[in-house]
């Protein structure tokens, strides 16, 4: 059975590229468009790994990575976002979350090998 | 004289002696049984001062008082009973009053008739009881002399020993009694010794040579030795005995120069000093007003040759009256008169015109050859007085530091470490509402409002107990009515004899500059975000345009120099938050133990890649278990930029190089490339940011400018310096300097 990954992103031009890149590798991937939508998923099926936007509309996504906490998730949780102080990846760590990268300054050719290392 | 039976001798025996008897001087007489005289001769007469006819048939109680005859008739009685010899010392006045004393030597005999009779002979022994009472009353004389004079006396005979000594004698060498010495050596028992420990032989003493030569010797240096073993200094006298010619002993008096000697010694010492006194004496005859004395310290202090004062006027050392102090010459002899001293300051005028002020001490005296003198201890306070000059410019300055701690808008108090607050200033009353009488004495706890985070306080007592200045800007305190406000706090000790006794507060409200730094952080943080999510879409586009399409080569040309341009604002836009972070004073300094050894290794495997692309190498040298205080983020971002930047402008091939050691109490980080380096002309520039050097910027066109900057902001960040030397086509190295552990905060600086 092909992975799940769930994708927690409100740009939808971003999230065409996260599409382009990762097609043809196998994966079962599923979009949210904010927070509420990811955790919504999340409680309908859970993803192998969760690349998790930060800044969203309606619920962002440290406020995901709390709830996931509480819930006691177990499955990967990496961030992709353009925050990039060292407070928002220190808090985002705390909360869970596997690993933190900012997007403008990671290539999206590196997705694959990101992915990879957690499922 | 009884014969061998002891029975009296017969009369013809007496008689036969009787031509004999008429001869003989002494007094002789013979007694019959009554005891009257029936037999005298001459001497007798003589001595009874008598007639013999008034004598004969006649006893000693018609001559003598009857109590003076009782006693004889008793004796002679005793002597016809015993019928033996006998011997009697008896005194008894003559008829001319004077008193005798005689030995007469009784015998009795029998007559031709049977009967017995006394015959006695008279020795007047008056003469030689007298000569010897004389003798010994003279010898009494001469002990109560020996023993009544303050000078110890003693005798010694030719072998040294002691023949005699007086009182004085015992009781200064501290013998119990004569028997103590008598018979000693007494070179031995009290002169063994010189006063500087060394043995004194006999042969060398000067009281046995006197014996000699025959002559007398005085000394008055040298000490002789006490029964304790103490010493004493003593001046002593010996004097040869001589008896028919010949020298038989000695005698020695001595007197107990120790006091004398101490005197003699405080004499000496007494004007030393006055000779080397650091003050300057010197004496005027009031008479004349000359300078009849001056110690040596007064005429350097003057600047005149020793002695070339004596005689002068006392005015030669005097400023006129003009420049003197408030007393004249004739207002301070006044005062001396009435009271014996003076005391005050004086302008005095050294030989060559220069004056200078003088403390003076002058006193009266009534001198045995000059009369009325001054004797005067001047003093130059030339130092003094600027000292003093400097005290109260102090003075001055603490009441003007005073004045501007109280006009400043800074809140500040002094506290002890007890803590209680012994000094508020009017902008700490303003800031917390406590008046100067409420806070007075109270503990600075008045102002918690317990939010402040609680593990502050244990690490600030810890740092300005141990000497170092305290830095907090999350305090929050509590005013006196309610309120609360976030504090910028900073705690100086203050030492005083090596000892930190005092704490001076210094705080302000920086309530509102948090909460504008806050929504600044914020609007940074957003603003970075807003410009980094469309540029991430730039970018993953490019990414995917060119990975996707199908682009001729101009095209896929285009295309490469976009992505490189998106990756440049990519850089351009960490660089700068990062920027806005330090310069705002926000960034937060970390403060770990970092193991450089490993720190570098670590950090270097990490530009292995970017090195072995241009076939560089990164060579190694730390010094090994080099630990220090730091924050290993900010470090890893200076070295990283800096290596990348050492490989970055190298031509292929070359080798950078990275050193640490220990030098002091900072940690060197040297890194050497051997790259284009840095054109003379530019390298004032290399820490001003948007820089790139012109030799470089054809060749590698990346490049934000910003790298240098960054690393010289965060070294100051951490409390280091950065310098480098570098030569264009030759290299570049950057020296690094960093604190083994963080600095003590910088002062507060007003909002």
């Amino acid at each position: 059975m092909s992975k799940s990954i769930l994708i927690a992103e409100d740009d939808a031009f971003l999230v065409k590229m996260y599409k382009l890149q990762l097609e043809g590798a196998g994966y079962d991937i599923t979009i949210a468009t904010n927070g509420k939508e990811a955790l919504e998923s999340v409680a309908k099926k859970k993803p192998d790994l969760l690349l998790l936007d930060l800044l969203m509309p309606e619920m962002d996504g440290f406020e995901v990575l709390k709830k996931l906490k509480a819930s006691g998730a177990k499955f990967p949780i990496v961030v992709l976002s353009n925050l990039s102080q060292e407070i928002d990846k220190e808090k985002c760590v705390e909360l869970g979350a596997k690993d933190f990268f900012v997007k403008s300054d990671t290539g999206i050719e590196s997705l694959p090998g990101i992915i990879a290392q957690y499922v | 004289m009884p014969n061998e039976n002891g029975q009296p001798l017969s009369i013809e025996d007496a008689f036969r002696l009787q031509a004999i008897v008429e001869a003989i001087a002494d007094p002789v007489f013979v007694k019959d049984r009554e005891h009257c005289w029936i037999y005298l001769n001459d001497a007798f007469c003589e001595f009874m001062g008598h007639r013999r006819e008034e004598l004969l048939g006649k006893s000693d109680y018609d001559f003598f008082p009857s109590l003076q005859a009782d006693v004889f008739w008793t004796k002679d009685e005793a002597v016809f009973e015993s019928g033996k010899e006998n011997s009697n010392e008896e005194k008894f006045t003559d008829a001319k009053g004077r008193e005798h004393t005689i030995v007469t030597k009784k015998t009795v005999f029998r007559d031709r008739d049977g009967s017995l009779i006394l015959v006695g002979v008279i020795r007047d022994i008056t003469e030689t009881k007298n000569i010897e009472e004389d003798l010994k009353h003279q010898q009494e004389q001469q002990r109560l002399l020996l023993d009544s004079t303050a000078e110890a006396i003693y005798g010694i005979d030719l072998q040294g020993n002691c023949t005699f000594c007086n009182a004085a004698f015992l009781k200064k060498m501290g013998y119990a009694s004569e028997r103590d010495v008598l018979g000693k050596n007494m070179h031995k028992a009290i002169h063994h010794t010189y006063a500087d420990g060394k043995e004194y032989p006999v042969e060398r003493c000067r009281i046995f040579q006197a014996f000699k030569n025959g002559a007398g010797s005085h000394v008055d240096n040298e000490v002789l030795w006490r029964a304790d073993g103490t010493s004493i200094a003593a001046e002593y006298w010996s004097y040869p005995q001589w008896k028919d010619g010949k020298v038989v002993g000695a005698v020695v008096t001595f007197i107990d120069i120790t006091a004398r000697k101490k005197a003699e010694e405080a004499d000496r010492i007494q004007s030393a000093i006055y000779r080397n006194l650091s003050e300057g004496v010197y004496m005027i005859r009031l008479q004349d007003g000359l300078i009849v004395e001056a110690n040596r310290k007064f005429e350097s202090m003057f600047g005149y040759a020793p002695g070339e004062l004596t005689g002068k006027p006392v005015a030669i050392v005097n400023a006129p009256a003009e420049h003197s102090p408030q007393k004249t010459a004739e207002d301070i002899t006044a005062i001396l008169r009435e009271k014996g001293e003076w005391h005050g300051e004086v302008l005095n005028v050294k030989k060559d015109g220069t004056r200078f002020w003088c403390n003076a001490n002058a006193s009266l005296f009534n001198h045995p050859e000059y009369g009325e003198v001054i004797v005067a201890v001047h003093t130059d306070i030339t130092e003094l007085k600027q000292i003093r000059d400097k005290l109260a410019l102090e003075a001055a300055n603490a009441r003007k530091f005073l004045q501007a701690v109280e006009a400043s808008p800074i809140a500040t108090i002094i506290t002890t470490t007890e803590p209680a607050i012994i000094y508020i200033n009017p902008a700490w009353e303003k800031l917390t509402g406590y008046s100067k009488e409420e806070a007075m004495g109270k503990n600075p706890r008045i102002l918690q409002s317990g939010k402040t985070p609680r593990d502050l306080y244990p690490v600030l007592w810890k740092t300005i107990l141990g000497n170092e200045t305290f830095h907090a800007d999350t305090i929050i305190n509590r005013r006196k009515n309610g309120t609360e406000f976030n504090a910028d706090l900073s705690i100086y000790p203050l030492l005083e004899n090596g000892k930190v006794q005092f704490f001076v507060g210094m705080q302000f409200d920086i309530t509102e500059q948090k909460r504008t730094d806050r929504s600044k952080a914020e609007f940074v943080s957003l603003a970075s975000h807003q410009l980094r999510t469309p540029l991430t879409g730039i970018r993953w586009g490019i990414t995917m345009l060119g990975k996707k399409g199908q682009l001729n080569p101009i095209q896929a040309d285009i295309l490469t120099e976009m992505d490189k341009a998106a990756g440049h604002m990519a850089e351009s836009i960490d660089v700068m938050l990062h920027l806005s972070r330090i310069e705002s004073g926000k960034m937060i300094v970390k403060n770990e133990m970092v193991d450089i050894d490993a720190f570098i290794a670590e950090l270097c495997s990490q530009f292995h890649p970017l090195a072995e692309a241009k076939h560089m190498v990164c060579a190694l040298h730390p010094d090994p278990g080099i630990r220090i205080k730091t924050d290993p983020a900010l470090l890893r971002e200076i070295l990283g930029n800096l290596i990348t930047n050492a490989i970055k402008y190298s031509p292929d091939g070359r080798t950078v190089s990275l050193s640490a050691k220990i030098i002091g109490n900072t940690l060197r980080i040297s890194l050497a490339d051997a790259g284009y380096g840095i054109p003379a002309d530019q390298q004032h520039l290399v820490f001003s940011r948007f820089f790139r050097g012109m030799n470089v910027v054809a060749k590698i066109p990346d490049g934000t400018g910003l790298g240098l900057y960054l690393v010289y902001a965060l070294v100051g960040l951490l409390g280091g310096t950065i310098t480098f030397v570098s030569a264009e086509n030759q290299g570049t190295t950057f020296t690094l300097t960093l604190p083994l552990s963080p600095p003590a905060p910088s002062l507060p600086i007003l909002p």
